[in-house]
């Protein structure tokens, strides 16, 4: 766990709760890791319908979602949080395996706020993540 | 008079054939037929004058002009019969000019008969039916003629019977003609010998005999090319020749026939195949109604080693359009078969290695992706934290390992797409895209990129485009590898991304640009850069990383797309790529 203090040091930062859907051991401990430096509370889901009970109990102020997850996808998981008025205020950053404009594409009509391409650049996911985070307080 | 216009009447039709004998001149045996008619139109027309004219004197000259035609007939005959028969060696030269000794000592005897009676030992004339006729005694020169003529007649006929007796059952119909004209002489000279009429029939049975000869000959061509050609060309020929009539016994075959179902000739004549060779009575009877093909059958034997034979089936027609037979041929193809077999062997072996090959290749790619993400993730992640906790000592090893990965990645990205262009597994998966939108999706996510070497990376307006359909993964792909390319190849520039309207072979497109104002290529680097593995400058693979993959990559696409690449470029000054595409039919997606 993080100390206090170091997460004072980014002021700009309000903790917030990110909900990191990701199925991949390795990539989910780099986020998580990387989330939790920055000051966030981080909680995992591993797969689309652990993602919706999740957000739909906790809530969290952002959701990073995988788009190729097991069973029930990131697109339909998406489709069905924004489908949901109470969830449907949620941001979400997509997150694909391939630098595709398609992905991007969809995902944006998935309902998707942002989208980032594996592999993550933490610079560019932060501004994302201040953006939307910003855009929502 | 009768006998008179008859002769004169034979002398014509002779004189006619000759024409033709001389127009056929290509064929073997037409020339000795016209020498036999050039010879009998002298003898006819002779003889026929002879009885016309009324003193011993006139009658004489006559005399000599019908000897002229009369000794070519002998010599004429034996040419046929040999030429015809075929078989026999051709005479030599020699022997050619010796035949003509005894027919010039007799035309020398009948030209100066007044001073001496080798040739005729009384001169009279009698009285006749036909008028005053030629009464004439015979010295021993005439005898010697008239033996030497018979000897060759007789050797004609021994030439022909023994033709007919070697040649092949379906060939003799064709001998028996002219062996039956060669017979009608000896009747008529036997007549005129005996004293049985006082008139020669002789021109007229020679030039019945030249008739059914001549008629052997032209009726069809192939008649007298048989019975020369067959011994040769048949026998010789590697190809199995099996002759059988239409109740399926074989009539005429091959050595090589004979050889190929291991029997001699005595045992397979004119019986069943499928009787005499037993072992192979399963394909024979298959093929036994069979009347025209061209296969490939296989012979299987219990104690050999399988055989392939292309066989090719030719039902034989006789002159009345009745089926009398079938011709069948075999060559065998065994060894071009084992070859085909071997080759075939070849080619699977490598379509599978190659198709292992790209399998792996894929396999590696995606498999590469993963550790390489963690690789890039974690040497971020410490940067950030090292930077945060203010130890630079590590920033610049950091940073070498996340550009690394970045380069690696960026490599086993194109490893895949080639490997995908060249398995051919790839699939068009048309959607439709607002031109714009899309690129401008793209150029957002291209953007940080393309700042890393001070670039930057702007859409171009367009003006409003219409829904487009294509692959808009591909697109996807070719863009982002002509921004990169560009990003390379271009520091503290302009990269610029535009759309607009195109025609391709007359149809509606799309032109999608993408511009930089890096160093650019000469002609001839691009045309190095569109085969795979090439670099634009190959110390720039140093400097700016790569397989070179890239534009080959881009143009596979392109092509895959049904589109066109243009590159135009200047050294120094930058280069412009344009993807022409097509308007695809839209498929099915999800």
């Amino acid at each position: 766990m993080m100390p206090r203090l170091h997460l004072l040091t980014h002021g700009d930062l309000l903790m917030s709760t990110i909900l990191l859907v990701e199925d991949n051991e390795m990539n989910r401990d780099m986020l998580m890791r990387y989330l939790r430096w920055q000051g966030h509370e981080v909680h995992i889901a591993i797969q689309g319908a652990q993602a919706i009970s999740l957000a739909t109990s906790l809530m969290p102020d952002l959701i990073i979602m995988d788009l190729s997850i097991p069973v029930i996808d990131g697109w339909e998981a998406t489709r069905r949080l924004k489908a949901n008025p109470q969830t449907a205020v949620i941001p979400i950053i997509a997150l694909t395996a391939h630098a595709l404009a398609e992905d991007r594409y969809r995902s944006m009509e998935a309902g998707c706020d942002e989208f980032e391409t594996k592999p993550v650049s933490f610079t560019r996911l932060s501004e994302k993540i201040g953006r939307l985070l910003g855009h929502n307080a | 008079m009768i006998a008179t216009l008859a002769l004169f009447s034979i002398s014509i039709l002779c004189g006619v054939l000759a024409v033709v004998c001389y127009n056929h001149w290509q064929l073997p045996a037409a020339r000795a037929l016209l020498l036999l008619f050039v010879g009998l139109v002298l003898s006819t027309s002779g003889y026929a004058l002879e009885i016309l004219l009324p003193t011993l004197e006139t009658k004489m000259q006559t005399v000599r002009l019908q000897y002229l035609g009369i000794v070519c007939l002998p010599i004429a005959w034996l040419m046929f019969a040999k030429r015809f028969g075929g078989s026999t060696p051709s005479l030599s030269k020699r022997t050619g000019i010796m035949l003509w000794v005894v027919p010039a000592i007799t035309i020398l005897m009948v030209f100066t008969y007044e001073s001496h009676s080798f040739f005729y030992t009384q001169i009279a004339i009698k009285q006749t039916s036909l008028g005053p006729m030629l009464a004439l005694k015979y010295g021993p020169v005439f005898w010697i003629h008239t033996i030497y003529s018979y000897l060759l007649l007789v050797l004609g006929c021994i030439i022909l019977v023994r033709a007919m007796l070697h040649a092949p059952t379906h060939g003799r119909s064709q001998l028996i003609g002219p062996l039956l004209g060669a017979f009608i002489p000896w009747i008529g000279n036997g007549i005129y010998l005996s004293n049985l009429v006082e008139f020669d029939i002789t021109p007229f049975t020679f030039a019945a005999t030249g008739t059914i000869w001549a008629w052997s000959l032209f009726r069809s061509r192939i008649l007298d090319i048989i019975p020369i050609a067959r011994d040769e060309v048949l026998e010789s020929m590697s190809d199995g020749v099996v002759i059988v009539d239409d109740k399926g016994r074989v009539i005429d075959i091959n050595k090589a026939a004979l050889a190929m179902v291991d029997r001699t000739r005595d045992a397979v004549m004119n019986r069943r195949l499928s009787e005499s060779v037993p072992e192979y009575a399963g394909v024979i009877t298959r093929y036994q109604p069979v009347h025209e093909t061209t296969e490939e059958v296989e012979l299987s034997h219990p104690s050999k080693p399988t055989r392939w034979f292309m066989l090719r089936i030719t039902p034989l027609i006789d002159r009345l359009q009745q089926r009398v037979g079938r011709l069948v041929v075999l060559t065998n193809i065994t060894e071009q078969k084992q070859n085909e077999a071997i080759l075939r062997a070849a080619r699977d072996t490598a379509e599978h290695a190659n198709r292992t090959k790209n399998a792996f290749l894929m396999n590696v790619s995606h498999e590469f992706r993963t550790p390489l993400n963690a690789i890039i993730g974690y040497s971020e992640l410490l940067l950030l934290q090292s930077q945060e906790r203010g130890t630079s000592e590590f920033d610049s090893d950091l940073k070498q390992i996340h550009r690394s990965g970045n380069h690696l990645l960026a490599m086993v990205r194109d490893v895949l797409d080639l490997t995908q262009l060249e398995a051919g597994t790839l699939e068009r998966e048309v959607r439709q895209i607002e031109p714009e939108l899309f690129l401008h999706h793209l150029v957002v996510m291209l953007q940080p990129q393309c700042a890393e070497n001070n670039n930057t990376l702007q859409l171009e307006q367009s003006g409003e485009l219409r829904a487009f359909c294509t692959d808009s993964e591909k697109l996807t792909r070719i863009l982002t590898h002509l921004i990169d390319n560009a990003t390379k190849f271009t520091e503290h520039g302009h990269i610029t991304v535009s759309v607009k309207p195109a025609t391709l072979a007359q149809h509606p497109a799309l032109a999608f640009c993408v511009g930089d104002t890096g160093i650019g290529l000469t002609a001839q680097r691009v045309d190095e850069l569109l085969q795979p593995f090439a670099q634009g400058d190959m110390t720039a693979t140093r400097r700016h990383g790569g397989l070179g993959l890239g534009l080959a990559i881009v143009q596979q696409f392109c092509v895959f797309l049904g589109g066109t690449l243009q590159i135009e470029s200047r050294p120094k000054q930058g280069s412009l790529f344009t993807v022409i595409l097509p308007h695809l039919g839209e498929n099915v997606h999800n």
